[in-house]
């Protein structure tokens, strides 16, 4: 315990220099910038930046993409209560009771829950990344090869289980991602494979286009088709101040919320959004009048936001300690990472003590500093309410052609760049998820590393995968969620939970 | 606004847009050796992958072929092929004619992308954007790149 508090003060230091504190600011102000915006999320906007930091040391880039992913959570309580748009898919809920607060004049009540909940949620959630990191990379150092397969395997499953959309398709996006990952050379004789003759891809496919092809291209294309809003009507704000009966009655909702998030954070797959949804139908049960709900009640917005704010956090936790990403922003994480030539594991926190901490500290920085940016400054935030997306889209494209050049000063990234877009766009129309592609290209080499090592270990012997008794609960924990999704039951409860989500 | 309306549903689309892939996929790995359990060889894990995502493919398209399944939305030509140019255009001339006429270029070919755009603002902001990424690019991040022909 006394160990922790002195590593989390070292990690203060590490935090508080003088250009940790510039990155942790400017990913605040990106985060709540790009939360706001309705069209640009926080994937596509880290996938965009992850060039820009390759220049910056690891921890300052760590600190800064992690800012614009919590920042992004704030920032979307913003547009979907003053405009009823959410900013960000985490924020769908917020937006019921959020906007009807806002047309009753409530709104500066609404966003002052919004911020003050979503910074309690988010400090709790720092603590417990801090509790909670250490002691689970002690256990994950036990781990051997098969264990790690194993582990893949159940990371790349949740990610099935909690894709929108059908399972076979969510299934299939992992496997394209595995073999996307299977380009380059082969681990153990560093010969050339799958590269179609073209020596640019003799390292592997560039991350970087990957990444922006699917997400940042593809989303421009889909987002010009359909009609821009027009000038939106933004609700007035009056005082920012809560009456103490609201934040009386908020006390208990943000810390359901925030419970919740902490929970479905950890959880792989899960993430913000779930947790939001959650939190809101959790509010609506223990109500004693839920009818109440829909019609401006702020437990509607404290505890949504409080969770979705908690799952930002505790998401990095699976990252931190197992090096397993449990969502498109982590994996993306796990691309920031690997530029700098860090590989996320267990032992992470033991040797890269300045990054783990720094990390850590930083996000109660970030946290405080978002308050601040979210409640004060609100005004300059609802101005950027209105900026039309014909002006974003060519910052996009232009930003993400020279930003992939800048990885590899080569043209070929930018074609690579231009074929994901497509294929992103093509998936989109086909109505298959992107997400878990991205997951199954990053675990792919690690995966296929640890199967061949357990495999060389075994002579041969598959199994060497349910002798072990981790990997044995691990791949038991995998087939179950797999098996449950097939359910009936689970499948009608998944629908509804991603028909809601797409209001 | 032209679009391509694909009819049926998005089940034998995917499911042949993977099967593509996955064979694809097969030959590539098919030159490299396969080793066995005890000793992969390169194409071992590939092989084994494209040949289960064939199998899937498989079984969408007849999913696809068999239920009633969700249409395809229709592609709008406009803003796919603005963005697809813009981004060659770009390669094309980052090269051969410095930052400053690339980008240019890819902001006048995007500006067809969408009806909503204004000649004025895309003139304005092509300007912006040069400048910011010669100073994000080139001066504070080094890229080795002229910023004319």
């Amino acid at each position: 315990m006394i160990e922790t508090f002195a590593l989390l003060g070292h990690g203060f230091l590490v935090a508080a220099t003088p250009q940790n504190l510039l990155f942790c600011l400017v990913g605040a102000l990106c985060g709540t910038l790009i939360g706001v915006l309705p069209g640009l999320g926080p994937v596509a906007t880290i996938s965009l930046l992850l060039p820009a930091t390759y220049a910056l040391d690891p921890v300052s880039a760590i600190i800064m993409l992690s800012g614009i992913y919590y920042g992004a959570q704030y920032g979307g309580s913003t547009t979907a209560i003053l405009i009823n748009i959410p900013g960000e898919a985490a924020s769908v809920v917020t937006a019921i009771d959020g906007h009807m607060m806002a047309r009753q004049g409530r709104a500066g009540e609404a966003l002052a829950i919004a911020a003050l909940g979503s910074f309690f949620a988010g400090c709790v959630g720092t603590i417990v990344i801090a509790a909670a990191g250490p002691p689970l990379a002690t256990l994950a150092q036990e781990f051997q090869s098969p264990d790690y397969f194993a582990l893949m395997v159940l990371g790349l499953v949740s990610a099935v289980v909690l894709a929108n959309g059908s399972i076979l398709r969510a299934i299939s996006m992992i496997l394209l991602g595995l073999l996307l990952g299977s380009v380059g050379s082969d681990i153990s004789s560093g010969l050339p494979r799958m590269t179609m003759g073209m020596y640019e891809l003799s390292d592997g496919v560039n991350f970087v286009a990957i990444a922006m092809g699917l997400f940042g291209v593809a989303e421009v294309v889909s987002n010009l088709e359909s009609k821009s809003t027009k000038a939106v009507e933004v609700a007035k704000i009056n005082s920012l101040l809560p009456s103490i009966a609201t934040l009386l009655s908020a006390k208990f909702a943000v810390m359901r919320g925030t419970i919740l998030g902490i929970i479905f954070g950890i959880l792989p797959g899960a993430g913000a959004t779930v947790a939001s949804f959650s939190a809101y139908a959790l509010e609506k049960k223990v109500s004693k009048d839920p009818s109440r709900f829909g019609k401006g009640a702020i437990e509607g917005v404290a505890s949504p936001e409080a969770a979705n704010n908690a799952a930002a956090q505790t998401t990095f936790i699976p990252l931190l300690t197992l090096g397993i990403p449990t969502s498109a922003v982590m994996a993306l994480m796990v691309g920031a990472l690997t530029l700098h030539g860090i590989t996320p594991g267990p032992l992470i926190i033991e040797k890269q003590p300045d990054l783990f901490w720094g990390l850590v500290a930083s996000m109660f920085i970030g946290n405080l500093m978002l308050v601040v940016i979210n409640l004060p400054m609100i005004g300059i935030w609802v101005r950027f309410l209105n900026i039309p997306y014909r002006m974003l889209f060519l910052i996009i494209i232009v930003v993400s052609a020279i930003g992939v050049y800048s990885v590899n000063n080569s043209t070929f990234d930018v074609y690579l760049t231009l074929v994901f877009g497509v294929l992103g766009y093509l998936l989109r129309k086909l109505d298959a998820e992107p997400a878990p592609l991205l997951m199954g290209f990053v675990l792919g080499p690690a995966m296929e590393e640890n199967m061949r090592r357990s495999l060389i270990i075994s002579q041969g012997d598959y199994s060497i995968f349910i002798q072990r008794p981790i990997s044995l609960v691990l791949l038991l924990v995998a087939l179950a969620l797999l098996a449950s999704v097939s359910l009936p039951f689970v499948k009608r409860r998944r629908k509804e939970v991603f028909v809601e989500s797409e209001i | 606004m032209r679009r391509l309306v694909l009819r049926g549903n998005v089940d034998v689309y995917s499911g042949l847009l993977l099967l593509a892939i996955s064979t694809l996929a097969l030959w590539l790995a098919s030159s490299l050796s396969l080793g066995d359990a005890t000793e992969m060889g390169p194409g071992y894990f590939p092989t084994v992958i494209s040949v289960v995502l064939g199998m899937i493919s498989v079984a969408i398209i007849v999913r696809g072929l068999i239920t009633p399944g969700q249409e395809v939305a229709p592609i709008e030509i406009r803003p796919l092929a603005a963005v697809i140019f813009s981004f060659v255009v770009f390669a094309l001339l980052l090269p051969r004619a410095g930052l400053v006429i690339a980008i240019g270029a890819q902001v006048a070919v995007a500006h067809f992308g969408s009806p909503e755009t204004k000649v004025q603002e895309s003139v304005l902001f092509a300007i912006g954007l040069a400048i910011f990424s010669a100073v994000l690019f080139i001066y504070v991040l080094g890229i080795p790149l002229s910023l004319f022909p």
